[in-house]
């Protein structure tokens, strides 16, 4: 044989050496399980996300995994309670009403303490409360019924009083407020708190919670650390880092490797493999609650109506006029099959989609029975549009608008962010097809959706909610006043906010809760939007090295094992104690690699003295 | 350009050679044309590396056709009921399913249409803007050739994907838009190649003589200088088009292209994106891989093949 | 003295083009582009900011003053001195050029390494193919190089990723190092070794093929040169023939492609950080271009403009280096 060819040959197999040292050693190493239980190493519980966190303001959340880190680093004034997300004691200890209703008085616990040392009083939950109404602090502004709250004080540093116009729930929801010190920001103006980060390179954040804030790689991972002080009792492990992943499948990976402890997935592919391996693998797959739900809005906004809401007629709208035909709603609702939803794109990982307020709300879910119920009928959806003038005058195919004589097309406008958002969109056209609507699909960021959605440019679109606990917002994103805050659709029916202002204001759940059912019965037969399907909220964790979470799950039954609204189980959990195996094949790894490099080298010597026997190589 | 009828003489004897039939100046242009194209063809068969190709060609430009016959049906989620979810190959689906229970033939032979049209297109494009850039900066010279020739290696230079990126951020995410990304970043390396060869034939001597016999730059041009260029046009539209699919694919792997077009690069990344690798569902992300790598190759083979038989030195290799 | 000449033309034309590119890319990014990048940036972080506050920003970043000749001059000696303004989704308010530079290294590791590779291999084969045409070795290069050629990179990506790290589970299947296991020193840099181990491989096998072909081909056409049958008859010994004439000649046209090639390196670096989670500046502009961060694209766009005009700067250097004629003009 040539020496070239040996040479080359010598060099192939070191390089495949080398190669299959590094393979080999990963391969052999023991998984890295997280630092549970290493000496000297802080106990650490990571977990992995897709989502990325904007801001650590209270005021400013908007993603779960800001709301994660707020549940933890602050309070608020009472717990939601752990098998019901009714209110519990917390903060505030004990509470009571007065006999007109008017004045709820709140026990506010003693000893507790801020993370800096500072003692917590109710001069904080006033200041909080107080400062929320005064700026119009966005998102909890809700919570404390700006409209009907006269005053909030602390009459001492263990009570608080709040005094309402008229008799209302509100105080006891619990209101999602979280409650900052006043300490730090009560000479802030409003202006300073809205633009504050909270948190800074350096500076942890204060807050009252089991852990604090204090790591922050924008954009890659976030550490909490715990808080042995907290009044609830010191958590069981040191630290607690979330890390950011690009997609389901790399989150998936993550945790596979041991790289994290705690992931919620979002595609039922992935979870089901996870599911499908079995606890024996280490990992433990977890189905959650069905609490958020996928829902088709149509664009309501019809500028010259009579009744529009004030936004919709300073903004106007290209929404297709058709769509304000009950008829055409009600007919498009008919076409859809939720039930193939759930069982294809959710794997049967959820259940069909009724109302806004999710079954799980047992005290307040509307269930329609009967003929109340909207189902799949692509014959009786082609019978009411046929019937209602919606005829295909031009034989294309296509059902035309017969006030103006044009094709009954729409545009349908996806979410690129969303895992099943183009699946979805691919049922939804194909049905409609049959009943003979045509769709304009469009995937879109969430920053174009949002500009659409604020301008009323759309005709259809997908999107989804994680609704609250207690159904008041969900159920305030309906009325007029919510166009272009946070109005799906602008929808606008004066009945309907007369029925918000009402359950709003009554204080006692016997009576509430018909009204909340009525509310959500408007909706099913007004149709400003379809809800799909109620998708369970999965979640897989290590549960070789971790326990403390399956038997704190919030709510019950089936609640989240982690990120609850109070995090119980951020208390429990704790190692399981095992130890790690240190990877001490490193060394091994390293003289095998240095071997395969040798034989590189040598390779090449031997092509780089090549002898006169090769002359004739032509 | 009118020409005299050549009188055919009378009936000749019977063993007089057979008389010419008529002939005119257009006729014999053509006779050597076709003449020409049935030595091309003769030469391609005999060369294995370009037949391989252009048989890999056939069967894909076939699917594309037939998808236009097909049911559009088959595609459909809310029409295909009880397909398996994510199963693998098997005699009823060659290339397993997708999410939805669709074959994933389906998705590639629907898929072929429109990487194809994409491919095509673009690489007209590219040649159109390429030739006609480098016609005229070979022919011209002097000044035009100096600032042409800048512009195109400012283009050649330019890191086609940043610049797609950015292209495509302006233009939005529309198939035009993809075919218009494509034509402008890959037209520099034909403007090259056609210069070069302008030069060359430049040089030869019955251009010399149509000017001297007054024909206008155009008719030179057109008449005379393009002929003799085709060959290596062609040639080179067809690694063009090669370019172009590859490129379409990585800009919609990237998410630059239509989500809606079902292109294999967007099925590709549809499935990448969707956890194909994890949920070792590889017919997914393999089948329109393959297929763009094949018909690739077969662009490839065929260009290869048409350089060797129009360079004669390469033949010798 | 002909060298000097040769350079201060080259550095010249570079000069020139890169003139030419970022007026393009001024058009492109202030002119043509939709969108307002202040609002973008508001809305980005959630926070409401008055118009005051927006007319504040603006000024901040020089987007109020006139485009020409104010933003045109500002644009172009930014984009000189690495200044890209201020991130408007991905982190907002950050600086693009700190985001890069954080990025760079990670990137830079991985397209030298198997650039040079690719380069080193390729030519190698390349010349071993084209010495000895039609052998088993020759042959079967040929055809793989043909199919790697055809094969987008990060097909190719996904290949290997399928193969080494799901079927046999050698390595990891993205990112650039554990989170869950802290490694420190050697141990560190195998863990980051194993994690570009797969993206180096993509990469390197991904050109290879082209530079194999065109070395080859190269070849073959230099030995059909006058001068190579002149040193035969001359009496020189084949080795000499090949490592003294042929091969310095047939390296120029090799130079070339390597140049040209590196803006389609650079995109390949794109696709494959993208299928491997590695967090270098192509996966930073692909998550960018997911975003519309357009300072980021910016940036993206400008940096990589500059790196393959400097790039084709070494080659064209390398080339007189290699080429006596241009020497001796």
């Amino acid at each position: 044989m040539r020496k070239v060819h040996k040479g080359l040959l010598v060099i192939i197999s070191g390089v495949i050496t080398m190669f299959l040292a590094a393979g080999g050693a990963w391969a052999q190493s023991a998984t890295p399980s997280t630092t549970a239980g290493g000496a000297g190493q802080p106990i650490t519980f990571v977990e992995g996300t897709i989502n990325d966190m904007r801001t650590v303001n209270p005021w400013k959340a908007i993603e779960s995994p800001e709301y994660e880190v707020l549940a933890l680093n602050f309070d608020t004034l009472e717990n939601f309670n752990k098998d019901d997300l009714t209110a519990a004691p917390g903060f505030a200890t004990s509470w009571t009403q007065s006999e007109d209703g008017l004045t709820w008085t709140f026990q506010i616990r003693d000893g507790a303490t801020w993370q800096d040392g500072q003692p917590f009083t109710a001069e904080d939950v006033a200041f909080s409360f107080n400062k929320t109404l005064d700026c119009s602090l966005g998102n909890s502004l809700d919570y404390l019924v700006p409209k009907f709250t006269k005053s909030i004080e602390a009459t001492s540093p263990t009570e608080l009083v709040w005094t309402t116009s008229v008799p209302t729930l509100a105080p006891v929801r619990p209101p999602w407020v979280y409650i900052a010190p006043e300490h730090l920001w009560g000479n802030s103006s409003c202006d300073e708190i809205k633009k504050a980060p909270f948190f800074e390179d350096g500076k942890p954040m204060i807050g009252s919670g089991p852990f604090q804030l204090t790591e922050w790689k924008k954009g890659e991972s976030w550490t909490m650390d715990a808080n042995p002080n907290y009044w609830g009792g010191a958590p069981h492990i040191d630290k607690f880092t979330v890390v950011k992943y690009d997609n389901s499948e790399a989150l998936v990976n993550a945790l596979k490797n041991g790289e994290i402890d705690y992931a919620y997935i979002g595609s039922v592919d992935l979870f089901q493999q996870l599911q499908a391996a079995g606890p024996e693998s280490g990992i433990t797959t977890h189905v959650g609650p069905a609490i958020s739900f996928d829902q088709m809005s149509f664009n309501m906004c019809d500028p010259t109506a009579a009744d529009a809401a004030p936004y919709c007629a300073k903004t106007g709208s290209t929404g297709n006029p058709a769509l304000r035909d009950p008829v055409v709603r009600t007919a498009i609702s008919w076409a859809i099959d939720r039930q193939t939803l759930v069982s294809k794109i959710l794997a049967g990982l959820g259940s069909i989609g009724t109302t806004v307020i999710p079954p799980f709300a047992s005290a307040y879910h509307w269930e329609p029975t009967g003929d109340q119920v909207i189902g799949f009928d692509i014959a009786k959806a082609n019978d009411m549009l046929e019937q209602a003038g919606y005829t295909d005058t031009d034989n294309n195919g296509i059902r035309n608008d017969p006030k103006t004589g044009k094709d009954l097309d729409f545009r349908l406008i996806l979410r690129s962010e969303s895992d099943v958002g183009t699946q979805v969109g691919d049922y939804v056209t194909g049905w409609l097809k049959q009943i003979g609507i045509k769709t304009e699909p469009e995937v879109l960021t969430d920053g174009k959706l949002v500009s659409a959605w604020y301008d009323n440019d759309y005709d259809l679109y997908i999107w989804g909610w994680f609704p609250d606990p207690d159904p008041d917002f969900m159920l305030s994103t309906f009325t007029s006043h919510q166009c272009g805050v946070w109005s799906d659709t602008c929808y606008a029916n004066p009945a309907y906010d007369k029925m918000y202002t009402q359950q709003q204001t009554t204080d006692n759940v016997q009576e509430r809760a018909p009204i909340v059912q009525q509310m959500q019965q408007t909706l099913y037969t007004d149709i400003p939007e379809i809800v799909l399907y109620y998708d369970k909220y999965l979640e897989a964790y290590n549960s070789r090295d971790w326990q403390g979470l399956e038997d704190n799950q919030s709510p019950t039954p089936d609640g989240y094992l982690w990120a609850q609204y109070t995090p119980y189980s951020a208390l429990t959990l704790a190692p399981r104690g095992t130890e790690t195996s240190s990877s001490s094949s490193s060394s091994v790894l390293l003289i095998v690699g240095i071997l395969g490099a040798i034989i590189v080298i040598v390779g090449i010597v031997m092509i780089a003295r090549r002898g006169k026997s090769d002359e004739d190589l032509a | 350009m009118k020409t005299q009828p050549i009188i055919a003489p009378s009936e000749p004897p019977v063993d007089a050679p057979a008389p010419p039939k008529k002939l005119t100046p257009r006729k014999v242009k053509w006779a050597r044309r076709r003449r020409a194209l049935k030595r091309l063809w003769a030469d391609f068969s005999r060369n294995r590396m370009g037949m391989a190709g252009l048989i890999i060609l056939l069967i894909f430009i076939g699917m594309a056709i037939f998808s236009f016959f097909a049911d559009p049906g088959r595609l459909d989620p809310t029409v295909v009921t009880d397909g398996p979810r994510l199963a693998g190959p098997s005699l009823a689906y060659p290339l397993g399913t997708n999410q939805q229970g669709i074959s994933v033939l389906s998705l590639v032979v629907e898929g072929s249409r429109t990487s194809l049209y994409i491919g095509l297109t673009a690489a007209l494009i590219s040649m159109l803007l390429g030739t006609t850039v480098g016609l005229w900066a070979g022919y011209k010279g002097a000044t035009t050739d100096a600032l042409l020739m800048r512009l195109t290696d400012a283009f050649l230079v330019l890191p086609w994907l940043a610049f797609a990126i950015v292209m495509a951020s302006i233009l939005g995410q529309s198939t035009v838009a993809i075919i218009l990304i494509i034509g402008i970043t890959s037209w520099a390396g034909t403007a090259r190649l056609v210069r070069a060869q302008v030069l060359s034939v430049k040089e030869r001597t019955f251009i010399e003589r149509s000017r001297a016999l007054g024909a206008s730059d155009y008719q030179v041009v057109i008449r005379h200088v393009l002929p003799n260029l085709m060959p290596v046009i062609f040639a080179n539209t067809i690694l063009t088009i090669a370019i172009a699919i590859l490129s379409e694919s990585a800009l919609s792997f990237l998410g630059l292209g239509n989500p809606l077009s079902k292109s294999w690069g967007t099925l590709i990344e549809y499935a990448f994106h969707a956890g194909a690798l994890s949920l070792h569902a590889w017919w997914w992300l393999m089948g329109p891989s393959l297929s763009i790598v094949l018909v690739v190759l077969g662009f490839t083979m065929v260009g290869f093949a048409m350089d060797e038989i129009i360079n004669p030195r390469i033949r010798e290799r | 003295m002909g060298t000097q000449r040769y350079l201060l033309s080259k550095v010249g034309q570079l000069l020139l083009t890169l003139l030419f590119v970022l007026t393009i890319a001024f058009f492109m990014f202030r002119v043509w582009m939709p969108g307002d990048p202040v609002k973008t940036f508001v809305r980005s972080t959630g926070s409401h900011y008055s118009k005051e506050q927006q007319d504040a920003i603006r000024h901040e970043w020089g987007l109020d003053r006139p485009l020409f000749p104010d933003q045109y001059v500002d644009f172009m000696l930014g984009s000189l001195t690495f200044h890209f303004g201020f991130s408007t989704v991905l982190q907002p308010g950050v600086p693009v050029s700190s985001l890069f530079w954080e990025k760079m290294g990670k990137s830079a590791i991985l397209i030298t390494t198997s650039t040079i590779a690719s380069i080193v291999i390729g030519v190698y084969l390349g010349i071993k193919g084209g010495w000895k045409r039609r052998g088993a070795l020759d042959n079967s290069s040929m055809a793989s190089s043909m199919v790697l050629y055809a094969m987008p990179e990060f097909v190719l990506g996904m290949i290997l990723l399928l193969l080494f790290s799901n079927v046999v589970h050698f390595f990891p299947s993205g990112g650039y190092e554990s989170y869950a296991v802290h490694y420190t020193g050697v141990d560190r840099y195998i863990d980051i070794g194993r994690h570009m181990a797969l993206p180096w491989l993509t990469l390197t096998l991904a050109y290879l093929g082209e530079f194999y072909l065109v070395m080859r081909s190269s070849l073959l056409d230099v030995l059909g040169e006058e001068y190579i049958s002149l040193a035969r008859a001359k009496g020189v010994r084949e080795k000499f023939v090949l490592r003294r004439h042929a091969v310095p000649n047939a390296l120029l046209p090799t130079i070339t492609l390597v140049a040209l090639s590196f803006g389609f390196i650079l995109g390949g670096v794109l696709t494959v950080e993208l299928v491997f989670s590695y967090p270098g500046v192509g996966k930073l502009s692909v998550d960018a271009l997911t975003a519309r961060d357009m300072p980021m694209l910016q940036a993206t766009f400008i940096i990589s403009v500059i790196a393959v005009l400097v790039a084709n700067l070494i080659a064209d250097l390398l080339y007189a280096y290699l080429d006596p004629r241009v020497r001796r003009a």
